[in-house]
């Protein structure tokens, strides 16, 4: 009987003085975690694409309880979604509206001729070692897909030698914007699907000789905006989207149709309902 | 028989095809249209100061070094300036160019240069400095390939003794006969510009490190040195890279360049063949560097040469005066084969780094798809810098890389060796240079 009384007893005494140990412990070294922190990551989309500038959801989410940030805002959920996490901290939000990534080019194989058999690896940044570009155009979209590969969101596709971005998948994250190498991947507000689907800064005929649809930089789209919002410099021209109002202007005037109206059907349709 | 010197690492031993070994170098006429490149160096952009229409002499600087690791570029010829546009240059890439309507289109080189006879020069009474400066004003740049400003080259900083001078006349890539007959042509020019570079620091000792292929260029050269103190000719056993600096120092001196380092950190500097040639006529023809010899050679050219042309000469000159036939051409590389870059315009000029134009017809181009590494480890064996090629290129794959790997990939010197040798022909010096993109991407 002692044979049991006794090693039970040691062991509920080293039990005893743990319990106490980890009682002071827990009492000592307490930290004050937000619960609001937990809370707000379930309100987060969850994407942990680092779009928001921190290292994921977690993070952000932390910010947001802990600093009075209005503007931090995640490109990936709505609106909506942002403001009611900002009620739910008790405060104002400055909601941004929906920005998606647009390609500054259209050469695709048709548009742009391919000027070599490019046979290395499938990349954009390491065609870069070896060509400025794999096309007759230098500033041409390589499309080897680099961006692709950095979409989180399935919202990117290779299509005949260019990159097509699928508005509605867009999250605006940002993250593909660093990824290409020719620098083609700008921002632009969701809404305003007018863009100059060009980045070539050649004079004109060189420009028009490398690729059917460059921008020339003609002008007659500066001439033609009622809005002051579209202008060339350096044979480019670049609309200013603060001011363009979509009434495709541009557009109809461009000699050489570099000016494309992106996702046309989708926000036709949006505006029929 | 006397051990010859060489590397220790890896190496391989592609076939030579030194085609034009015996073909004396010609000269070339003046092209209708020259194409100088703004930026033929590593370094700082140059600033262009010609604008378009302006008349300019031989000689006359037109993009100006704009610091101090960058190189001034010249007119090589009088004429007048056609356009400056963006322009795909051998490498590649595009970048701008000026195109200048030469006066005297069709004249012989061999002419123009002759009028400039060579004048005396007194050693003796150059100073560092002075040395220095005529380089720089000359834009002479690392003309093996690299186009480093050479006057930055010459300029260790404070701390750093030059105890060695390693003349480059390895050549080790397949094709190109540039330097060799350099070497047997121009033997006492050259004599003369190494002496100059040895009084910049002091008379040390200068080693001509050349191939054991080439045994008349050997002899040429050693006959040239018998009489001068403290030059001497190394010869070397043919091994490729033996032309990389670290791997020429490491066979010549018996030295190891540190990881990250520079030869100057073993006390070293490097020259190749072509760039004293352009030291000599800066000093003795008061000419900066304005033409350059090169091989054109490849399966497509049915007489292998070595030509001297203006830097600047559209290649389709040479396809010209070759008579290549355009439409079979299938692959152009300017340099090597095994380091040279592939080009994808008939009208690309040549530049101050441009040792070779190889041009090929499809046959010679791999269709061989890219397959799993076997982990044989040949290329491992085959890499002169001693690196886990293998392991690296599966990290940069999975985009991976572990920091210890990252200071190993960057110090890949890109010769092609692993590629070379790979049974499976896995892309790996891309994939090599990939990684280096990306890690330079990272920091
Ligand atoms: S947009 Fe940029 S990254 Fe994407 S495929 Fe084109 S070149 Fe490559
Ligand atoms: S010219 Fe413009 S649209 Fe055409 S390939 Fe170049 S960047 Fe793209
Ligand atoms: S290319 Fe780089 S990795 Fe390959 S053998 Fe040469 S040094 Fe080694
Ligand atoms: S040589 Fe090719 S197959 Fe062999 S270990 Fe290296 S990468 Fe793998």
């Amino acid at each position: 009987m002692l044979e049991i009384i006794i090693p039970g007893l040691i062991l509920g005494g080293f039990a005893l003085i743990s319990a106490s140990g980890l009682l002071v412990a827990s009492k000592k070294f307490y930290v004050f975690e937000d619960p609001r922190i937990a809370e707000v990551n379930e309100m987060l989309p969850g994407a942990n694409c680092g779009g928001c500038g921190f290292a994921g959801c977690l993070a952000f989410a932390e910010h947001l309880v802990k600093n009075e940030d209005t503007d931090a805002i995640c490109p990936v959920a709505s609106g909506e979604e942002m403001q009611k996490i900002l009620a739910f901290l008790g405060r104002e939000a400055a909601v941004g509206e929906k920005m998606v990534a647009s390609l500054m080019c259209n050469g695709t194989h048709d548009n742009c001729k391919s000027q070599m058999d490019y046979a290395g690896i499938e990349d954009c940044w390491a065609a870069t070692l070896v060509t400025d570009s794999t096309k007759a155009c230098s500033f041409a979209c390589i499309g080897l897909g680099s961006c692709v590969k950095a979409c989180n969101f399935d919202a990117m596709h290779i299509e005949n030698g260019i990159v097509v971005i699928d508005d509605e998948k867009c999250t605006g994250c940002g993250l593909c914007v660093p990824a290409c190498p020719k620098n083609l991947l700008h921002m632009r507000p969701y809404k305003k699907y007018i863009t100059v689907a060009c980045y070539n800064t050649d004079r004109g005929a060189d420009a028009r000789k490398a690729c059917t649809v460059a921008c020339i930089g003609c002008l007659k789209c500066e001439k033609a905006c009622n809005y002051d919002a579209i202008h060339v410099n350096n044979f480019l021209a670049k609309i200013d989207y603060q001011k363009c109002t979509n009434c495709g202007d541009c557009v109809t005037v461009c000699p050489t149709n570099s000016i494309i109206i992106r996702g046309q059907e989708v926000h036709v349709a949006v505006e029929n309902v | 028989m006397l051990q010859l010197k060489t590397f220790s690492r890896g190496g391989i031993h592609p076939p030579e095809e030194k085609l034009s070994a015996q073909s004396p170098i010609i000269y070339g006429d003046i092209p209708a249209s020259i194409l100088v490149a703004v930026d033929q160096h590593i370094g700082k952009p140059c600033k262009l100061i010609v604008e378009k229409g302006a008349a300019v002499t031989r000689g006359q600087v037109l993009a100006e070094s704009s610091g101090f690791i960058s190189s001034n570029v010249h007119s090589p010829v009088a004429g007048r300036i056609q356009k400056i546009a963006r322009f795909p240059l051998l490498g590649g890439q595009v970048r701008e160019v000026i195109q200048i309507t030469p006066d005297n289109a069709g004249e012989n080189l061999k002419s123009v240069i002759d009028n400039e006879p060579e004048q005396a020069v007194e050693i003796e009474k150059l100073t560092p400095d002075k040395i220095r400066k005529t380089i720089a004003d000359a834009g002479i740049v690392g003309m093996g390939g690299a186009g480093f400003p050479t006057h930055v080259k010459l300029s260790p900083p404070d701390g750093k003794e030059i105890k060695e001078l390693i003349i480059n006349g390895a050549e080790c890539e397949p094709y190109i006969t540039a330097d060799h007959r350099l070497m047997l042509e121009y033997a006492e020019p050259l004599v003369k510009g190494i002496l100059i570079l040895q009084k910049l620091f002091g008379g040390i000792p200068v080693y001509i490190g050349i191939e054991n292929n080439k045994p008349d260029a050997l002899q040429r050269i050693d006959e040239a040195v018998k009489n001068i103190p403290n030059v001497e000719v190394v010869p070397l056993k043919t091994k490729y890279p033996q032309g990389g600096e670290k791997q020429l120092i490491k066979a010549v001196v018996n030295r190891e360049v540190p990881s990250k380092g520079l030869p100057m950190d073993v006390g070293v500097v490097v020259q190749n063949v072509a760039t004293i040639l352009a030291i000599y006529n800066a000093f003795y023809h008061k000419r900066p560097l304005m033409e350059r010899v090169l091989t054109v050679s490849g399966n497509m050219v049915k007489d292998p040469a070595n030509i001297m042309l203006p830097i600047g000469t559209p290649i389709s000159y040479i396809m010209e005066k070759a008579e290549i036939d355009k439409e079979n051409v299938g692959l152009v590389i300017s340099g090597g084969p095994m380091m040279g870059k592939t080009s994808f315009s008939f009208e690309s000029p040549i530049t101050k780094t441009s040792s070779a134009i190889l041009f090929f017809n499809n046959s010679m181009i791999s269709k061989r798809e890219e397959n799993p590494c076997i982990r044989c480890g040949a290329c491992i064996k085959a890499c002169p810098m001693g690196l886990d090629v293998a392991q690296y290129t599966k990290m940069i794959i999975a985009s991976v890389i572990s920091p210890k790997a990252k200071d190993s990939i960057l110090d890949c010197i890109e010769c092609g060796s692993c590629s070379y040798v790979c049974p499976a022909d896995r892309r790996l010096v891309h994939w090599m240079r990939f990684g280096k993109n990306i890690i330079r991407r990272e920091n």
